[in-house]
């Protein structure tokens, strides 16, 4: 049978987490970076309150490569910071200069 | 909701070439993959919705291909493209819809691609804005097509080149993607292809005052149906879509409604329209019977996970490699776990009304005993591969 967690409800930051300052949060995310020499210099652009992590990348990761590496920090995070963390990258707006006119910013 | 439904359970549509599904899913066809999906086995997309490339000359206001974007764009070969169907046939893909986040038309592709899939017994539709889907493109590829659904924005030539094109004066692009369709349309009635041909307008609040000239639109041109559908929106909100003004076009919907004929069935997809941007749902099963793939070869599960914000769920690159290797990678099944997972909720996570909502939906309501899928017999519904 498939594990079945239709109903489980997803962990939310902590308490722990949301008392943290800015700072701190900061701090405990590069520690985790750094375990990890592919992460090692990963940029954190943002940590809220609600316990999103956004990342920016310079360096051109694979296609094959990058979920795994993501999904891997994200296990670590979860582990040793706050099981209701989770880690995304900077969103790339549209290339497309016709679309662009229409002014849409990726929020 | 609908006054014209020929089945109230899966929301089917009776038109002269069968029963038309679009305002729901077809999975309970494709039971014994449920089956295998329950037994927690691997099982192989019954479809995929992808792109050929991710450019396309229009620049609709309702394009979600404007939040999709990745890291990098490849260039799709079509060697790539050929090998891609190949590998779709050796793990058992029913049937592909270019659909996602690009304009297929435009790809030098698009015909081998077509004309190969059809030879290899898999179902290819196709969602297309018309413009460059002219007479020589239409000939080669109709004969092999299960559907094709034209991007209609709006009704009347001002409308429709504001809402998909610079602005009210260039209705040069209404007037080609109007020759093109009438042109398809004509085809497939000398040749009496069984093919399905509909046109599609998203609703955005603000166009209203188009919904009755595109059903006309719909009539005049003869084609098999014309639908309405809601417009997506990332979990961000930034194409400022707002929900709760679909209410007050209701009415509206259902005068349109009315106007379908034998010919033209006009179909609102009451069901993604009244969730108003909302789910039911926080695991993603669906993408394992439903695929996305970008036009820039990037695979994941859902083509709302294309832009970078969620490279976590990047599987890999068909143009880098096989996709039977991506299919049969670690990764992949990660990634689709992943999904499935407490950590992942889709009501935070991702977009509104995904492609895959209708059958996340069945899945999510079947995993919780809400409602269990059954297995479909009898007559099949029109494109029930793509479920």
């Amino acid at each position: 049978m498939f594990k079945n967690f239709a109903s489980v409800k997803t962990p939310q930051s902590s308490i722990f987490w949301k008392n943290l300052s800015n700072e701190k949060r900061t701090d405990l995310i590069k520690i985790e970076l750094k375990k990890n020499k592919e992460t090692n210099d990963f940029e954190i652009s943002k940590v809220t309150d609600d316990g999103q992590i956004i990342l920016k990348v310079q360096k051109s990761i694979p296609s094959n490569i990058r979920g795994i590496l993501l999904l891997d920090l994200e296990d670590r995070i979860k582990k040793n910071i706050d099981k209701g963390l989770t880690v995304w990258l900077e969103p790339v707006g549209d290339k497309s200069k016709l679309r662009n006119l229409r002014g849409i910013k990726f929020i | 909701m609908s006054n014209h439904t020929e089945n109230s359970d899966n929301n089917s549509i009776k038109t002269k070439e069968g029963s038309l599904i679009l305002d729901n899913h077809k999975v309970s066809y494709h039971y014994d993959r449920v089956e295998a999906w329950e037994n927690g086995e691997k099982i192989s997309p019954v479809s995929v919705d992808m792109a050929l490339t991710r450019a396309c000359g229009a620049m609709c206001s309702f394009c979600y291909a404007m939040v999709q974007e990745p890291q990098e764009r490849a260039n799709i070969q079509t060697k790539d493209s050929l090998n891609l169907l190949d590998d779709f046939k050796k793990i058992g893909v029913k049937a592909v819809s270019l659909v996602s986040d690009g304009e297929s038309t435009l790809s030098k592709a698009y015909v081998p691609f077509i004309q190969h899939a059809s030879n290899i017994g898999i179902d290819v539709g196709n969602a297309t804005n018309g413009w460059e889907f002219e007479k020589e493109k239409i000939d080669q590829v109709l004969p092999h097509l299960t559907w094709v659904r034209f991007t209609v924005g709006a009704g009347t030539p001002e409308g429709y080149s504001k809402i998909m094109y610079k602005d009210k004066k260039h209705t040069e692009v209404f007037d080609r993607a109007i020759k093109n369709i009438t042109y398809a349309v004509e085809l497939k009635r000398k040749l009496n292809l069984k093919v399905t041909l509909g046109i599609q307008m998203v609703l955005m609040p603000e166009f209203k005052d188009e919904i009755l000239p595109f059903t006309k639109l719909a009539l005049d041109l003869g084609v098999d149906y014309g639908v309405i559908k809601h417009c997506s929106d990332n979990e961000q909100g930034t194409l400022g879509v707002d929900y709760s003004k679909y209410t007050d076009m209701y009415n509206l919907l259902k005068k349109a409604e009315k106007k379908s004929t034998e010919q033209t069935k006009i179909i609102i997809k009451w069901s993604k329209i009244t969730d108003k941007g909302s789910s039911s749902y926080s695991r993603l099963y669906g993408p394992q019977f439903l695929l996305q793939i970008s036009g820039t070869g990037l695979v994941a599960p859902a083509g709302q996970f294309f832009n970078a914000r969620y490279s976590k769920l990047h599987i890999g690159n068909f143009t880098d490699e096989r996709f039977i290797d991506i299919f049969n990678s670690a990764r992949y099944k990660r990634i689709m776990d992943y999904i499935a997972s407490p950590n992942f909720d889709a009501k935070t996570m991702m977009g509104t009304l995904p492609i895959t909502h209708y059958v996340n939906q069945a899945l999510d309501n079947h995993a919780k005993g809400i409602s269990k899928i059954k297995p479909s017999f009898g007559k099949k519904p029109l494109h029930v591969n793509f479920i």
